[in-house]
């Protein structure tokens, strides 16, 4: 097989293309635009040489199969409940926050892996376990690192975490951005860590219900909220601050919060990538996770930001990544480009 | 107990989680029971300050503040002793 290889690492362009001047990246853009269809050409070639392996070791055990075991935690804040409720041999439970959390967990999983080809949290199949009636009342879900915990809410704030298809898809994107980008959870870079889940859990949600971007609503949340929250859910991609009473989510860098709550305000701040988003997505058209998803996914999975990368770092990174995949000058790259010069961060 | 922290409030935040909301409460110092204090110490002595700090996604954080001293504390550092205290959060706006 004949190999190419260019003067210029692609790395290296891709680095000048999000780093460098405002003429060594457009130069880089340029040549990376050129250079596309070549590298595109030795990537799956790369891909189908190690597909042979993967294929093997697919077949063996059945990747696009979820390995999923849901766990009670009876109401304990115990992270290593050891009672199983369900697991992929098993019935249904008699439990219907198990059966929830089981089938959110699968249908994250074949979000991902028919829309992206990931097999699971880190692409090496990782069981996911989860765990409901976690504590008691406890009004909050999460990732930690192992395990998904599931409250029950106290049913005042909140009903319940594991009816939400979306906060499945969030939290299981958390572990999905650990194993990828590792965004430190702190301020900006922790703001985006926040975004690519609700981006990617809005998506799992999108992607079960069959919408396209305009036939989305765009809410992060919606029927978990209990009587005291006043609203439809608790965060709005497509109008930032207005998804409860209350809700004071920025959706331009105009409202950017400065707080040293929530760790630097990181569910607040969401709001500005959150709604870039959702910009190019509608600008698009079609499925989001066909463009907009492609190239935020690519973004993750080629660690195109560092830990600390804040968001301009990341605007400039999947406009880059736009053009790499659809071309210098493409509707694409245009629409990312557009949507964070429309929420100022650009 | 000092005597210039008995007739102060203890104040409380709840931040983060999936959600995002921020719930406080406000406790009259002196009112909160010997162990409730010893524990409100431990974490101004093992948690001081109130910078923001990186922590594990969707995650609490508990902020406590007495007077001049603050603490933040990860939930999973919560003390049991001022578990009850939890129970009086109410949502705040900002």
């Amino acid at each position: 097989m004949r190999s190419y290889h260019f003067i210029v690492p692609p790395q290296l362009l891709e680095q000048r293309a999000l780093r460098g001047s405002a003429e060594e990246r457009e130069i880089a853009l340029a040549t990376l635009s050129i250079d596309h269809s070549i590298r595109a050409g030795r990537i799956q070639n790369t891909l189908l040489a190690g597909s042979a392996q993967r294929l093997q070791l697919a077949v063996r055990r059945g990747a696009g199969r979820p390995d999923r075991t849901v766990f009670d935690a009876k109401h304990r804040l115990d992270t290593h409940a050891t009672s199983v409720l369900r697991t992929e041999e098993g019935q249904p439970a008699g439990d219907a926050a198990a059966n929830q959390a089981f089938d959110g967990l699968g249908a994250t999983y074949g979000f991902y892996w028919d829309v992206f080809r990931r097999d699971s949290i880190d692409n090496a199949a990782l069981p996911l376990l989860g765990e409901v009636h976690f504590g008691e009342r406890y009004d909050n879900a999460f990732w930690d690192g192992e395990r998904m915990m599931f409250g029950d809410g106290d049913g005042q704030l909140f009903t319940g975490f594991t009816s939400a298809i979306d906060v499945i898809g969030h939290e299981l994107t958390h572990g999905v951005t650990e194993a990828t980008l590792g965004l430190r959870y702190l301020g900006q870079p922790g703001a985006l860590n926040e975004s690519i889940s609700d981006v990617f859990g809005s998506m799992v949600k999108q992607y079960q219900l069959g919408q396209t971007a305009d036939q989305a609503d765009w809410l992060i949340g919606a029927g978990i909220l209990g009587p005291v929250m006043q609203g439809q859910a608790l965060r709005s991609m497509k109008a930032p601050g207005t998804a409860y009473e209350g809700d004071n989510q920025p959706g331009s860098m105009s409202g950017y919060v400065s707080t040293a709550s929530d760790n630097g305000g990181v569910h607040l701040n969401s709001g500005i990538p959150n709604h870039a988003f959702y910009l190019a997505a509608v600008a698009l058209g079609g499925r989001a996770w066909e463009k907009a998803g492609r190239i935020w996914y690519e973004v993750m999975v080629r660690r195109a930001v560092g830990p600390q990368a804040g968001f301009v770092q990341f605007a400039q990174a999947t406009t880059t990544m736009a053009a790499s995949l659809f071309g210098l000058g493409s509707a694409e790259a245009n629409a990312v480009q557009e949507a964070w010069r429309e929420t100022q961060v650009l | 107990m000092t005597e210039s922290q008995g007739g102060k409030q203890l104040r409380l935040e709840r931040s983060g989680g999936f959600a995002g909301l921020l719930l406080r409460a406000s406790f009259q110092y002196s009112q909160l029971s010997e162990a409730e204090r010893g524990a409100v110490e431990q974490c101004f002595q093992r948690w001081p300050g109130s910078d923001p700090a990186a922590g594990q996604p969707d995650r609490f954080s508990y902020r406590l503040e007495l007077a001049e001293r603050s603490a933040l504390v990860p939930e999973a550092h919560w003390p049991e002793a001022l578990k009850a205290l939890l129970t009086a959060l109410r949502p705040t706006a900002g």
